[in-house]
């Protein structure tokens, strides 16, 4: 299949050669058994909704039929009276004939709309609710989820999952499927009336249905095709727009303005070429599919007129029959609007199977060797001994790591990046499992202990200092849900950070997020250590930010800092010196091996990369002050 | 999110004479493209007028078939233009001219079809092409300041979306309100003639249809913007908790985001259902109109049938033509209604076009442009003062300096001393508030802005490369350079150990999707791209802070030899750069607090010492320390 990425422009024609679009280049067939019995699997909850829709969805066409017919008739009995025919043994009078007649029509229009009401309301409420569910299995699956995904998969491609593959399905479900059985009674009933009023004419158009209708499906792919290179160059346009931007300031300083604009309308032309190719085909498609149904009508004319003449047929019939040849051809290109949802809602369905078929990680213990963490009141003895742990089997990040982790310790790591220190954090905090050696909690086998119950003990301070939309309150709140108001408070108070808290433009009740994102890092990291401590850890992991807050909020930092530290099982991913000074223990990390481990002192003296390592932090802090 | 937000609803006074001004502009670019809209709408005014000729065709057929089944109670039918066939010829005969007629117009009326599609097509690439070339254009001139202050994403979305909004007022609305009112003339021309109280009474219905469908793009904008604001939160929640997820487990608070969520999703769900709702109970209206419609059609116009022409009625055929075209026109009035309710979205679309082509462009080119056939790179400050807006405080402050061809030149300072900022000054990438920036003597504001900058390369502190090739990236600046020139900048930067060992080599593609470099790999090839035009005057904006000290080292030794007669001016902090440059400037808050040789500053200025002696330690200890770890190799 196609690849995303160039198509007949070369590297020098373009600014960005890689579209990031992503997902592409899939094989999508219009119709995969397996998946659609899996989306019918989803219904299956919501089996009389379901059903109701179809019988609905055959009424309406059944409707869509009569009303047609009714049509033919009412002229038909108004304008033509055969005492031998079944209006005229009905004995009603022609003028009459016309107003119960329209009067029947009436009807049937109101009739029409309750029922496409019912049905409109029905469908939507299956979908949504479709939709709705698979949503909320996506999000429950993706909590589910290790790490190890996350690490593998990019922001954007999970949240496609959640929103425009769900979008195509959600479409699919509303559209094709209810007005594909329109569709399909639709031509069933208009068949059966046409081989009833005349058998010799309904086979003609019975037998061109199957030609009509390939022809229909032919030009649908043919269609998709050159839509999907429409799309291809559409992403490569946004890609290199998207990074004219991103590098203004390149293109200016090296003057290549003139240059990128060629570029720029390079692909523009191209993009337009394609657009064309697809124009051409629409172009053809839709007056040929007219054609073919105004061929049918000419034959019905010509065949029927005959009839007419030889007295098999009465003009009434004819009537009816054209306006059923109408009823039978319009759903042929409904089906054929259907091919590119179908086609796309396919493609959606596959991806998001495929994100709930994604097996999570085994983090918890094999059955029946479950042990219960213990609530103490010190902090959490941690061991490693020999522990050997790659993200991918054969490429080791770590190796044989041993260490050991007393109650109330500060544990810095320090090193490198790439040298192995989260990798050590992520095996403590069983994100991940080790391969080989043995970690133990307490003195228990971290295999026996559910990532749960440790994470109930654990406080998590990121580099990143990530906070939720929504208030101060909600975000400290966030470690221990049920906690009040006033244990917030407590909480600040023993960070000794209350008093700048609530000095926050609307205290406690600030907004942080995308409207409210005017905290400064040093008040961002300060609720990051509310929020650790919120959960009354036993054992605490903290990533330290590596740029620095200004010198006021950093001795505020530092001081609750070290009362987060105090009388608990710390691991500091270190990147400030007054950390690294006052750590019981610094493990330096080198290459996935502990290489040297001691205090600060004990390293200064004896150490050899350690020494190395100190003075680049000195050099860091010096810059950053 | 920037897609649906950005909206930004001007509320000027003048908000009404602008909204007059940009529609005028609309049709304006709407007369630029005048000959491709007439050819578009004579192809679809006559493809609806065939449709017209079929429908009367066939119409014909069931009045001559009547007229023989019932010849007492019939007329003789009426065939257009006065053609008619022998009337005493065989049936077959007739009929045959009737349904070949049929189906002529049909195949004329498909090619009218496809030209139209085609034609309208071929306008709408062109308007659009236009546009993003001109935007694009744009874009390319516009000053850094500008783009400090706008965000990308919402320059993306003009480009593409709000492009496309402007092909949309003169495609949908233009064009297709032309187009549409076009064939309801004809229709109802035709109609009029045929019958004028059957014509009053079946369009009666139009209007109610219209009426129905401007009741419900009323109801339905409240509903669309508050399932926008559902989904856009229910996003916002997913995609924080996709990259907080680390907290989430960390505290093992699955369950409770699970509920957030949940929350999210069931709004999100009852805000469609709204929608839904007000769909289901308006919507099929429309349908049930034209219904209802086909209805009176059929009472008044059977009875007018069954009374025939002479008694002022109709023929059956008329009838049908009638019944078919009703069909066809219900369509054109839904087209009109909704071309006309988009007026409002493409005017925001091309507000936002007009207001990015209308951007001045601050860094423009003098009308005597200086462009000297040499350069020989002297540069001077003189008293120059700058702030990046009006309202922010000052970055520079009276600073003067001269740098005399040939020099090399470091400066030194903490970070936001301003030490960037006089390098996009003497690119100028930004004018100064105060003071003039010379190069060769000439005011930067005095040269051909292309000019100044091709004599001047940069190495940002960034060190932003485009997702190509690594070849591509080098010669950024000379796109035609060989390849001889591109390796030789390349062994200069130090950069070719991790191209040779690159998949591709040089024709290896970079970024997202193709192969990621390292941060110092990063500056490397940025250097390599920089020294690639041999400009006369090379800024390194602290582009070695990610290369380790050996590489440093290297690409110095390189530099100096191909600086040789030119001038430098680098941001840096290691003290063999230092030593290396001829002359030092201290930058401290704006201001130059000292300059000199390194070896004068390191004998007169205590502060300078005090930080050089820190640097030196460091050094010292990271030599000592790399040197070690060399043994522990052996």
């Amino acid at each position: 299949m196609m690849r995303v990425g160039l198509t007949n422009l070369s590297a020098e024609q373009v600014l960005t050669a890689a579209s990031p679009s992503d997902d592409a280049g899939e094989r999508i067939r219009p119709f995969d058994w397996h998946l659609t019995r899996r989306i019918a699997g989803r219904m299956a909850r919501y089996a009389a909704l379901f059903w109701s829709i179809l019988a609905l969805a055959g009424v309406l066409a059944v409707l869509n039929g009569t009303i047609a017919l009714l049509v033919a008739q009412t002229i038909g009995g108004a304008i033509e009276q055969r005492p031998e025919s079944w209006r005229g043994r009905l004995g009603v009078d022609p003028q009459h004939w016309l107003s119960y007649g329209v009067a029947a029509l009436v009807a049937l229009a109101l009739l029409w709309y309750v029922a496409m009401r019912i049905r409109q309301n029905a469908v939507a409420k299956l979908a949504e609710r479709v939709v709705r569910d698979l949503r909320g299995e996506i999000f429950a699956h993706l909590q589910v989820l290790g790490m190890d995904f996350y690490d593998r998969t990019k922001v954007g491609r999970i949240l496609a999952r959640g929103t425009s593959d769900i979008d195509a399905l959600r479409r699919a479900l509303t559209e094709v499927a209810p007005r594909l059985t329109i569709a399909l009674v639709q031509m069933i009933y208009a068949i059966a009336v046409m081989l009833a009023y005349d058998a010799v004419l309904g086979a003609v158009v019975l037998l061109g249905a199957p030609f009509v209708y390939l022809v229909n499906w032919r030009f649908r792919q043919l269609l998709s095709n050159s839509y999907r290179r429409v799309q291809e160059t559409y992403s490569l346009l946004t890609a290199n727009l998207a990074e004219s931007i991103a590098g203004i300031r390149v293109t200016q300083a090296f003057t290549r303005e003139e240059r990128n604009s060629d570029m720029f309308r390079g692909i523009c032309h191209l993009h337009r070429d394609r657009h064309l190719v697809v124009a051409k085909a629409q172009g053809l498609y839709l007056p040929l599919m007219d054609v073919t149904s105004q061929v049918f009508i000419a034959i019905a004319l010509l065949v029927g007129g005959l009839r007419i003449a030889s007295g098999d047929m009465t003009v009434t019939d004819l009537l009816a029959f054209m306006t059923m040849t109408g009823v039978f051809f319009q759903p042929i290109i409904v089906i054929g609007d259907m091919y590119n949802v179908v086609l796309q809602a396919m493609a959606g369905a596959e991806r998001v199977f495929h994100l709930l078929d994604t097996a999570p990680a085994q983090l918890e213990p094999p059955p029946g060797e479950n042990v219960d963490l213990p609530r103490r009141d010190e902090g959490m003895r941690i061991e490693f001994e020999g522990v050997t742990f790659g993200y991918q089997k054969d490429r080791p990040v770590l190796r044989d790591i041993t260490f050991e982790a007393r109650p109330g310790q500060t544990i810095a790591l320090v090193g490198h990046t790439g040298s192995g220190k989260t990798s050590i954090i992520n095996l403590i905090a069983k994100f991940y499992l080790h391969d080989a050696g043995r970690i133990a909690l307490d003195g228990l086998d971290i295999r026996r202990i559910s990532p749960r119950d440790l994470h109930a003990q654990t406080g998590i301070v990121q580099q990143e200092n990530f906070l939720f939309t929504g208030s101060v309150l909600d975000n400290i709140r966030f470690a221990r849900p049920e906690a009040s108001d006033e244990q917030v408070r407590e909480v600040c108070d023993a960070l000794g950070c209350l008093d700048l808290i609530e000095d926050l433009h609307e205290g406690l009740q600030t907004q942080v997020g995308e409207r409210g994102a005017s905290l400064s890092l040093g008040q961002r990291q300060l609720i990051c250590f509310a929020r650790a401590l919120m959960a009354r850890p036993r054992l605490l992991i903290l990533d330290e930010a590596t740029s620095a807050v200004d010198t006021v909020s950093e001795h505020r930092v530092q001081q609750a800092l070290s009362r987060l530290l105090e009388g608990r099982t710390s691991f500091v991913v270190a990147h400030r010196l007054s950390t690294i000074r006052s750590a019981d223990r610094i493990l330096v990390v080198d290459a996935g091996r502990i290489v040297e481990q001691g205090t600060h002192a004990q390293l200064l003296r004896d150490g050899q990369v350690y020494p190395k390592l100190h003075a680049e932090f000195v050099r860091l802090s010096e810059g950053q002050g | 999110m920037s897609l649906l937000s950005s909206s930004h609803a001007s509320s000027s006074p003048s908000a009404a004479g602008n909204r007059a001004d940009h529609l005028r502009r609309l049709f304006a670019l709407t007369w630029r493209y005048r000959g491709g809209c007439f050819l578009t709408l004579l192809w679809e005014v006559g493809a609806e007028a065939l449709a017209l000729g079929a429908f009367i065709y066939s119409g014909l057929a069931l009045d001559v078939l009547r007229h023989r089944a019932l010849p007492d109670t019939t007329q003789e039918p009426r065939w257009p233009l006065g053609i008619a066939p022998s009337a005493d010829g065989p049936l077959w005969q007739i009929l045959s001219i009737a349904a070949g007629m049929v189906l002529l117009i049909t195949l004329l009326r498909a090619y009218a079809r496809y030209r139209t599609r085609l034609s309208s097509e071929t306008l709408i690439q062109r308007i659009t092409v236009d546009l993003r070339t001109a935007l694009y254009d744009k874009l390319q001139r516009l000053g850094f300041s500008w783009f400090d202050t706008h965000d990308s994403g919402g320059l993306i979305n003009r480009v593409t979306g709000d492009a496309g909004s402007v092909r949309l007022f003169i495609e949908g609305v233009v064009l297709q309100l032309i187009i549409s009112t076009a064939a309801l003339g004809l229709f109802l021309f035709y109609m009029f003639r045929e019958h004028a109280w059957l014509t009053l009474a079946v369009i009666t219905v139009f209007p109610i249809q219209a009426w129905v469908l401007i009741r419900y793009s009323r109801s339905i904008e409240p509903r669309l913007q508050s399932h926008r604001e559902t989904l856009d939160r229910l996003i916002q929640t997913l995609q924080e908790c996709i990259i907080g997820v680390k907290v989430i487990k960390g505290f093992g608070q699955e369950e409770q985001v699970k509920d957030r969520f949940g929350e999210r999703n069931d709004d999100a769900y009852e805000a469609r259902m709204k929608i839904v709702r007000t769909n289901a109970s308006l919507l099929p209206w429309i349908t049930t109109l034209a219904n209802l419609q086909i209805a009176i059609l059929l009472f008044y116009g059977g009875h007018l049938v069954y009374i025939g022409p002479a008694a002022g009625g109709i023929a059956l055929g008329t009838l049908w033509v009638f019944f078919s075209l009703v069909r066809q026109l219900a369509g054109q009035v839904e087209t009109i209604v909704s071309s006309a309710a988009s007026i409002p979205e493409s005017m925001v679309g091309a507000n936002r076009v007009f207001e990015l082509l209308d951007a001045p462009v601050e860094i423009a080119a003098p009308a005597q442009a200086h462009v000297p056939e040499e350069v020989r790179g002297r540069i001077e400050f003189d008293h120059v003062s700058f702030r990046y807006r009006a309202e922010s405080p000052l970055v520079l402050e009276d600073v003067s300096f001269v740098v005399e061809p040939g020099e090399t030149v470091a400066l030194v300072g903490p970070a936001g001393s301003g030490k960037s900022t006089i390098f996009n000054l003497l690119c100028r990438f930004y004018d100064a508030t105060d003071g003039r920036v010379l190069v060769d003597g000439v005011d930067v504001r005095q040269w051909d802005p292309g000019a100044l900058r091709r004599a001047v390369s940069v190495v940002f502190q960034e060190p932003f490369l485009f997702s190509n090739t690594i070849a591509n990236n080098v010669r950024f600046g000379v796109p035609d350079a060989p390849e001889d020139a591109v390796a030789q900048a390349v062994r200069d930067a130090v950069a070719e150990e991790f191209v040779a060992a690159s998949r591709d080599g040089y024709q290896t593609i970079i970024g997202e999707r193709g192969l990621t470099l390292s941060g110092g790999e990063r500056q490397r090839l940025s250097i390599a791209r920089a020294i690639l035009p041999e400009s006369p005057i090379l800024l390194l904006d602290d582009a070695m802070a990610s290369v380790d000290a050996r590489t440093e080292v290297r690409i110095a030794a390189n530099l100096g030899r191909i600086m040789r007669g030119r001038t430098t001016l680098i941001i840096a902090h290691r003290l063999s750069t230092l030593r290396r440059a001829d002359r030092v400037l201290v930058v401290e808050q704006g201001c130059i607090t000292a300059q000199g040789t390194h070896e004068q500053l390191m004998r007169d200025n205590e502060h300078y010492r005090k930080a050089a002696l820190l640097q030196l330690d460091r050094e010292r200890e990271e030599e000592s320390g790399e040197l070690e770890s060399q043994e522990a190799l052996r």
